[in-house]
């Protein structure tokens, strides 16, 4: 028994020092290696890793995006969404994740514990960044592709998360909040809030060069009944469960974002009616209510769960 | 138990960090807070308001005092074309000084072009808004606002937004801007900050006070300031018949005042009886922070200080001029919204003569404060 203490001790150095000095410490590492190794645990330093995609093909900057859908020519091409239809310059591509938990074959739920990092996790929040500034790509060069945090290697039943981040955090003043709460492209100040997910492309199509794809989610309908505290009338954050047949081991897999899936039912061609973008802003954003459902999210209410998100699911590494 | 154990061993990391405050973030966290705290008037020189007769004492957020350093920096980043991404426009491009910080559009142009859906807001008096914008009740301090210009992409309007470093560089690679910054905050070791962009320019527009105009002179016992028409206007504007005072009354002639003797903070909207065709998206008022169709279509009444220099009126700039809006309101509404169930009751209609439409016109134009739009302190420093 009191091994198992020096141990949880030892351990909990490692990941102090790794919460406060960042992850990059090799130091750090090796320590934390050493005390999973000494809890007699198979678990070491890592974390739940994501994959954004746009159909077949990679969701990246500074190259055309095509090949992910079918062919331009097809007589039912404004049938289609656009980002299977056309090349694409993607723009940007961040969101924010949160509240993580996976449930054990016993059914049990563990609430994955997020240290913050300095960078990409604050309190429990992960910035997820996708774009790197080049090309068309706007927002920063760094890229941040996982939620680190320690995992035990072995199947889980379900993971599930939160597109977005808590009502509590959500009206912090950002500009003096630690990263990755302070960043511009993710502040929507017009709401004293965060955008929760940016996904923004170009079409690279000959025929409707320079039309775009806009989404932003973030809470709206938000007020301050009494000073410092916010209410939203529509929360707009996607809880996304995933509970593959086959199980989800963080190890093996990673979670899959496909940014064709999340603007099903948009068609920015110039026949299709050309730009479309939805602020999350209520009934003045009529486009929204076609893509929200997207995400499990029902757009007159806010509320998740209302249909089946299709934008992530799991693959393996 | 080996997950609970886990998960305990997890949280006390995370708390043991926090506490203490050494994380890389939280550490420069707490050190601002220790500066914001350590706040006083050896901050820098302290400003000394020189207020008109009749004009209360300004409420100044506690986290940044006025100081004559602060002001000053602010002006210049007022002014700032560096503050775009493009470097083709300031605030100063749609806050002009000679049109009393509006810039005489129907709505504004950002520095990519993109059309604001919004008519610009004159900033005579801004210190004393309870609320800034036309519709936001969230918007409650320059500072917050400030950033809305800076770092918005709907509407584009400086084009800043994950272009903070490029800001900072900008600003600290020019001759004139480190000397300002660390005048302006001299207890911090790096000053160059969007926070502190943010309280500077705050505190100059804090500094624009107009309160010189002819009916100022009136009223401190002049009565030679106002001609017959224009006290003939003041009659009707603050009598039964108008009542325009309800919601342009006090000395900054609008309805929603804050300064140190505001206890009791009432913050209104109105719906003003424009056509419903005036609310639609991205105009809906109101309504866009509370989705309360009764809040469709309602906004501020602003201040009417310079409201001659400020055409065109209203908050989408609808209104060509003064006697569009007397004719607006002595309409009861304009168009479907004068049967608008979110009308106003005090906006109704009333009989006036055309000679008294323009003594009510003489009227507004008292209170155009020349020295306001010529003071040279609130002019471009460059």
């Amino acid at each position: 028994m009191k091994y198992i203490y020096i141990c949880a001790l030892v351990f909990s150095f490692a990941l102090f020092f790794q919460n406060c000095e960042g992850s990059s410490s090799s130091n750090a590492s090796l320590a934390l290696l050493a005390g999973s190794k000494a809890l007699g645990s198979s678990s070491k330093p890592t974390g739940i890793s994501f994959h954004a995609v746009v159909g077949d093909s990679e969701a990246v900057c500074g190259q055309e995006i095509s090949g992910h859908g079918e062919s331009h020519s097809s007589s039912t091409v404004h049938a289609l969404h656009v980002a299977g239809v056309m090349p694409i310059g993607l723009k940007d591509l961040r969101f924010y994740v949160s509240e993580f938990e996976l449930v054990d074959e016993n059914d049990n739920i563990i609430v994955l514990n997020i240290p913050d990092n300095g960078t990409w996790q604050y309190s429990g929040v992960t910035l997820l960044d996708f774009e790197n500034a080049t090309g068309s790509c706007t927002g920063t060069s760094d890229m941040n592709k996982i939620v680190q945090t320690a995992l035990e290697n072995k199947q889980y039943k379900t993971i599930r998360f939160t597109l977005g981040v808590p009502e509590s955090l959500n009206h912090i003043d950002y500009s003096t909040s630690p990263s990755p709460l302070n960043i511009s492209g993710m502040a929507w100040g017009w709401t004293m809030g965060y955008r929760f997910f940016v996904g923004e492309f170009y079409s690279n199509d000959s025929l409707s060069p320079g039309n775009s794809a806009v989404l932003h989610l973030g809470s709206s309908g938000c007020t301050e009944p009494s000073p410092g505290t916010y209410s939203c009338a529509n929360s707009n954050r996607a809880r996304i469960e995933l509970s593959p047949i086959e199980g989800f081991n963080p190890i093996t897999q990673e979670i899959q974002f496909d940014l064709k899936k999340a603007f099903v039912g948009w068609d920015i061609s110039t026949s299709g009616g050309g730009s479309k973008s939805c602020h999350s802003m209520g009934a003045m954003d009529s486009n929204c209510s076609v893509v929200y459902p997207n995400f499990g999210l029902d757009y007159s209410s806010g509320n998740s769960g209302s249909t089946a998100q299709s934008v992530f699911s799991i693959v393996s590494k | 138990m080996k997950e609970i154990l886990l998960i305990t061993i997890l949280l006390f990391s995370v708390i043991g960090c926090g506490s203490i405050g050494i994380g890389k973030e939280q550490g420069k966290d707490l050190q601002a807070g220790l500066l914001l705290l350590g706040q006083e008037s050896s901050e820098g020189t302290p400003y000394i308001w020189d207020l008109p007769n009749g004009f209360p004492r300004p409420k100044i957020p506690e986290n940044n005092p006025m100081t004559l350093e602060k002001v000053n920096l602010g002006r210049h980043l007022f002014y700032e074309t560096e503050l775009s991404e493009n470097k083709s426009q300031a605030c100063a491009s749609c806050h002009q000084q000679d049109k009393a910080f509006t810039d005489g559009l129907a709505v504004s142009s950002g520095s990519t072009g993109q059309s604001h859906p919004r008519n610009a807001q004159h900033l005579s008096n801004a210190v004393y808004n309870l609320r800034l914008t036309w519709a936001n009740p969230l918007l409650k301090n320059l500072e917050d606002q400030a950033r809305v210009p800076m770092f918005g992409d709907n509407p584009i309007e400086l084009g800043m937004k994950d272009k903070e470093d490029l800001l900072l560089s900008r600003l600290e690679n020019d001759p004139i801007y480190p000397s300002l910054f660390h005048a302006a905050f001299p207890k911090d070791p790096n000053p160059f900050s969007i926070l502190n962009i943010t309280k500077a320019l705050a505190s100059f527009q804090r500094s624009l006070i107009s309160g010189n105009s002819a009916y100022d002179r009136f009223q401190s016992g002049d009565i030679s300031a106002l001609s017959a028409s224009a006290i003939r206007g003041k009659n009707l504007f603050f009598g039964e018949r108008g009542e325009c005072f309800h919601c342009h009354g006090g000395f900054n002639f609008t309805d929603t005042i804050l300064h140190t003797g505001t206890v009791f903070e009432e913050v209104t909207f109105h719906n003003n009886g424009l056509d419903s065709s005036n609310f639609t998206s991205p105009n809906g008022g109101l309504y866009e922070f509370t989705f309360s169709e009764a809040d469709r279509g309602k906004f501020r009444a602003p201040s009417l200080r310079n409201v001659e220099l400020t055409a065109p009126y209203m908050h989408d700039g609808s209104l060509p001029d003064l006697l569009s809006v007397i004719n607006h309101y002595a309409n009861g509404g304009s168009g479907d919204g004068t049967l608008n169930p979110n009308k106003d009751p005090f906006v109704r209609s009333f009989s006036l003569s055309e000679s008294e439409k323009l003594d009510l016109v003489e009227f507004l134009k008292s209170l155009t404060d020349e020295n306001f739009v010529t003071n040279p302190a609130f002019a471009s420093p460059f």
